[in-house]
């Protein structure tokens, strides 16, 4: 998978891009996720914790390192956020297959 | 995805998975078609270092509601992918995660919701492209 991620990968650019911190997986707690942040639409940012499969329908949020591959799309931006607090995202355009690690 | 589209069976997925990866596919842990919410029994890795989990579902296109697919080791969850509903063709997607993530899985929990989804489980190394 670490050889597929450089090669779908197209480009990987850090954004600063601020949004809420909404629930959406946390480790343990069993507890499913109820709504995710999208990015870029929200200004106040304490977590991070989704990848935003934008483009795709239906949505998918995919969790931090998790590799996701869409049967029907061939091409989807993919947005990978930090979990902990970090004020910071990462914007991937990606073909068909991406699997983008904070 | 038409064979899919035309038997909604865990067989059915496994057929389609098996066809399209061949031996990449990996090897099979475990299936289930899943109405509200359930957790799918797998099989054993070996735990080796490259080893991941590969996770291909299919939703029900006739009915249009979010899903949550998971792993789960006894109590503990590891959320992997929420998908916002099921189109009229249906979606279709693999995901895959590293064993050592949440090492010992038993299960791959899914909520479908009000919704049907199946999925297929395999254990791959970490140079497959499943």
């Amino acid at each position: 998978m670490k050889t597929l991620q450089k090669v779908t990968c197209v480009i990987v650019a850090s954004m600063l891009v601020l949004f809420p911190a909404t629930a959406f997986a946390d480790e343990d707690d069993g507890i499913m996720p109820m709504a995710c942040p999208e990015v870029g639409h929200h200004q106040n940012v304490t977590n991070h914790t989704t990848f935003f499969m934008t483009g795709s329908a239906p949505k998918h949020w995919v969790a931090p390192g998790i590799v996701f591959t869409g049967q029907a799309s061939e091409s989807t931006t993919v947005a990978a956020s930090v979990s902990g607090g970090v004020d910071a995202e990462f914007l991937a355009f990606c073909q068909r297959q991406c699997a983008c690690f904070p | 995805m038409n064979s899919v589209r035309t038997e909604f069976t865990p067989k059915a997925l496994r057929a389609y998975v098996e066809y399209v990866y061949g031996d990449e596919a990996g090897r099979f842990l475990g299936s289930a078609v899943v109405e509200g919410r359930k957790t799918v029994p797998i099989a054993e890795v070996d735990g080796a270092p490259a080893t991941a989990y590969a996770i291909t579902y299919y939703c029900d296109p006739a009915h249009d509601v979010p899903f949550d697919i998971g792993m789960q080791q006894g109590r503990r969850y590891r959320q992997m992918v929420h998908v916002e509903g099921c189109p009229k063709l249906g979606d279709s997607g693999t995901v895959s995660m590293a064993e050592s993530q949440l090492s010992g899985a038993t299960g791959v929990t899914v909520d479908a919701g009000r919704g049907r989804v199946l999925v297929v489980v395999y254990e791959i190394k970490d140079d497959q492209e499943n």
